[in-house]
């Protein structure tokens, strides 16, 4: 009896485990309709479209890596303020590449704490998150109401 | 009419020998012809066909400079060092092609990142980091088109032909002049010992508005700007390097930047702010 009650507890178990591992099954999004959705709806400093040159700097990451992206950001290099949507093959790979992100966050924290403290608070509230296999980051005034915009873009 | 020998082999030797001299002579009439009539040589001309005349030359050299601003440039640039003292601040010239550029870097801070982050200049053109002052420029790498590389390092891989350097807005605030003057002329002498063919030029830092002047957290003044700029002129007589005075270019009459060409920093620009830097740099270029 207490073998069948241990067989069952085994597999109820491995039932939970996998419900809960289950990738997040979310719908295709266009990232450049998305920053463009926050970039008009916050109040942001003159923004300019990332090339993958200028990625390439930024990130450290080749855009061929990407299934979809977009990055906007301050072209004022004494702004802090950017928006970044970007598809990875698949929810793996997106959130490995979110260490990338909270390097270069945490070194701009510190590269701008000395002469724009301002800048460093934005960073420091920056919203980084990983939906399915996108990668989201908002650096900017209101980055919640830039990550509901994220969000939200999936119910449409 | 041959020298005749008992021998028959020295008869038949003897009359080859002027066979040969004679189809040479032949050989070399006909060549000669062809090359009158194919290289068009002018009467009395001795030039070979593969040269031109002085005329031919000049007027060649005349389309190059039409058709391309950036041909021009480069021979400009293979000069090299000036030879003499030079005129500091650099005088102004007839504006360059934008295509100028392809053959400059631009070695600076957060302002000069900007020039890469507007899209004006390709990130290849420029070396620069937000947070970057002249007394981390030997330590600090930056992310460039090649990876992370100090500025020395990226230069001595792109061996440009112009060097344009804008360092002090950062630092203005908390260094000394003499330190950050030491340090600039050390990075100078290092640039000219390994690139000795690159023409340097140093430009002034550019001035503030009248609110960054005042601002609660970090203020900048005008004057320690003016102070320091001074300073850079004298340091581009020193070294015999260029001196291109940005600053003057963007103050308005009050002697500061004006408000709306800056971002809400009072110091960063705005895009429109670097076409007038850029172009006030294409009408002042080493001669």
């Amino acid at each position: 009896m207490k073998k069948i009650a241990l067989f069952l507890v085994s597999i109820i178990s491995l039932f939970l485990i996998a419900g809960c591992s289950k990738k997040e099954e979310v719908a295709d999004i266009k990232p450049e309709d998305v920053t463009k959705e926050i970039v008009e709806s916050i109040e942001f400093p003159d923004m300019v479209q990332a090339t993958p040159d200028n990625i390439k700097i930024m990130y450290d990451l080749d855009v061929k890596d990407f299934e979809a992206y977009s990055v906007v950001y301050a072209g004022s290099g004494g702004n802090a303020d950017e928006v970044a949507v970007i598809k990875f093959p698949d929810e793996k790979t997106a959130k490995e590449n979110k260490k990338v992100f909270e390097d270069i966050i945490n070194e701009r924290i510190s590269i701008f704490s000395g002469y724009a403290p301002q800048e460093a608070e934005k960073l420091k509230n920056a919203e980084l998150k990983v939906k399915g296999s996108y990668i989201f980051l908002a650096v900017c005034e209101e980055p919640d109401k830039a990550l509901k915009i994220f969000n939200d873009s999936f119910k449409k | 009419m041959y020298k005749i020998n008992k021998n028959n082999k020295n008869k038949k030797f003897s009359y080859r020998i002027d066979m040969v001299v004679l189809s040479c002579v032949v050989v070399f009439i006909s060549c000669f012809v062809i090359y009158m009539f194919r290289g068009k040589i002018e009467p009395g001309s001795t030039k070979p066909a593969g040269q031109t005349s002085t005329s031919d030359t000049s007027s060649q050299n005349d389309s190059v400079v039409v058709k391309d601003n950036s041909q021009t440039s480069t021979s400009k640039t293979e000069s090299s060092k000036p030879e003499g003292p030079i005129v500091n601040p650099v005088p102004q010239s007839e504006k360059a092609d934008f295509s100028y550029f392809d053959n400059c870097v631009f070695i600076g801070d957060s302002i000069s990142v900007g020039l890469t982050a507007y899209n004006i200049l390709t990130p290849d053109k420029v070396i620069a980091s937000i947070g970057l002052n002249i007394s981390k420029i030997d330590s600090e790498k930056i992310s460039t088109t090649n990876g992370k590389l100090t500025a020395h390092e990226a230069l001595i891989q792109k061996k440009p032909a112009n060097i344009y350097i804008m360092l002090g807005s950062n630092g203005i605030a908390w260094m000394s002049n003499e330190s950050m003057i030491s340090k600039y002329s050390s990075f100078i002498d290092k640039i000219q010992a390994d690139l000795p063919e690159s023409k340097i030029y140093i430009l002034s830092i550019p001035p503030v508005t009248e609110g960054r002047e005042v601002a609660a957290e970090n203020p900048i003044k005008n004057t320690s700007i003016d102070s320091y700029n001074s300073e850079l002129l004298k340091l581009a007589n020193d070294k015999n390097v260029y001196f291109v005075d940005i600053n003057t270019a963007l103050k308005n009459n009050l002697g500061k930047l004006d408000t709306e060409k800056a971002e809400k920093d009072g110091m960063h620009f705005k895009k429109a702010t670097y076409d007038i830097m850029l172009d006030y740099i294409l009408t002042h270029i080493a001669q």
